[in-house]
C-alpha cells in the first residue's frame, strides 16, 4: 500500500496541473498554443534533472563500486531521454504555429537538445553492448559523467548563441509571465518532478528484479555443467 | 485546449507518461510472477 503513495500524489497534482493549465486566460501574444508551455518546460527541466542524477549515481559508482548506483545512473538516463523526447516533440509542435516550423537546425537550444538526445540514447545502447555487469556500469559511468556538460550548454544555448528560442523565463531578476500562469506553471513542475520521482523508483525495481533474475538463470545454467570425469582406463 | 497542436502536446506527454508506467508495472508482475 505505501508504495501507491507516490504514484497517486503524482497523479493527483498532474490532474491539478492539467485543471490550472486549461483555465488560465489565453496568452496576450500567442493565444491558446501558449498552454503548451506547461508540459514543454516541465519536460525539459525533468530532462536536466534526471542527467544530473545520471552523472552524480555515475560518479558514485566510480567511487563506490556498488551496483545499487549504476542501476540509479540507467533508469535516470532512461527516464531523461523520454522527457528529452517529450521536449522535442511539445517543442516542435509549438514551434510551427508561433515561428512558422517544426524544425529549425539554425537554432541552437534545438540542435544541442537534439544532440543531447541522440548521445543518451548512445548511453543507453552502450549498456546494452555487453553483458558483462562490471565492464557495463565501467563503461556506462564514464559515458554518463562526460556527457552531462551538454546540460548546462543547452540551457544557456539561448544567451549564448541568437537563436529563435527566447531566454529565460524565469530568472533571479523576476519572471516574464503574469500570475495566474506562474501558478499552473509551478504546479504542473512540482507534478512532472514527482512523475519522475515515481518513475525513478518502478524503474530501480524493474532493473534490481530483472539482475536477480538473469543471477538466477546463470546460476541455474552453471549447474548443469560437470566437471569433466578421468576415466581410470 | 482544443486548438490542435495544444491537444495533441498534452495527449502525447500524458501518453507517453502512462504508457511508460503501464510498460513498468507489467514488467515488474511479470518478473515476479517468475
Amino acid at each position: 500500500m505505501r508504495r501507491l503513495i507516490l504514484p497517486v500524489l503524482a497523479a493527483t497534482t498532474l490532474a491539478t496541473g492539467l485543471w490550472l493549465a486549461s483555465s488560465t486566460p489565453p496568452d496576450a501574444f500567442q493565444g491558446e498554443v501558449a498552454r503548451i508551455f506547461h508540459v514543454h518546460v516541465p519536460s525539459s527541466w525533468i530532462a536536466f534533472l534526471a542527467f544530473g542524477v545520471t552523472a552524480a549515481a555515475s560518479v558514485m559508482w566510480m567511487i563506490r563500486k556498488r551496483q545499487r548506483w549504476d542501476r540509479l545512473a540507467a533508469s535516470s538516463a532512461e527516464i531523461g531521454v523520454l522527457f528529452t523526447g517529450l521536449a522535442l516533440l511539445t517543442g516542435s509542435l509549438w514551434g510551427k504555429p508561433i515561428w512558422g516550423t517544426y524544425w529549425d537546425w539554425g537554432d541552437a537550444r534545438l540542435a544541442s537538445t537534439a544532440l543531447m538526445f541522440f548521445v543518451y540514447l548512445g548511453y543507453l545502447a552502450l549498456r546494452r553492448a555487453t553483458t558483462d555487469p562490471i565492464a557495463r556500469a565501467r563503461r556506462s559511468a564514464i559515458l554518463g559523467m562526460v556527457a552531462v556538460v551538454q546540460v548546462p550548454l543547452v540551457y544557456f544555448s539561448v544567451n549564448l548563441l541568437r537563436s529563435l528560442h527566447q531566454t529565460q523565463t524565469i530568472r533571479p531578476d523576476g519572471a516574464s509571465m503574469g500570475g495566474e500562469m506562474i501558478r499552473a506553471f509551478l504546479v504542473n513542475l512540482l507534478a512532472f518532478n514527482l512523475v519522475y520521482l515515481a518513475l525513478l523508483v518502478g524503474r530501480i525495481r524493474l532493473a534490481r528484479l530483472t539482475e536477480e533474475s538473469e543471477a538466477a538463470a546463470q546460476e541455474h545454467a552453471g549447474a548443469a555443467v560437470s566437471a569433466p570425469r578421468l576415466d581410470p582406463a | 485546449m482544443t486548438e490542435p497542436f495544444v491537444l495533441i502536446s498534452y495527449l502525447a506527454t500524458y501518453g507517453v507518461i502512462a504508457g511508460y508506467s503501464i510498460y513498468l508495472v507489467r514488467s515488474t508482475r511479470r518478473l515476479r510472477r517468475r
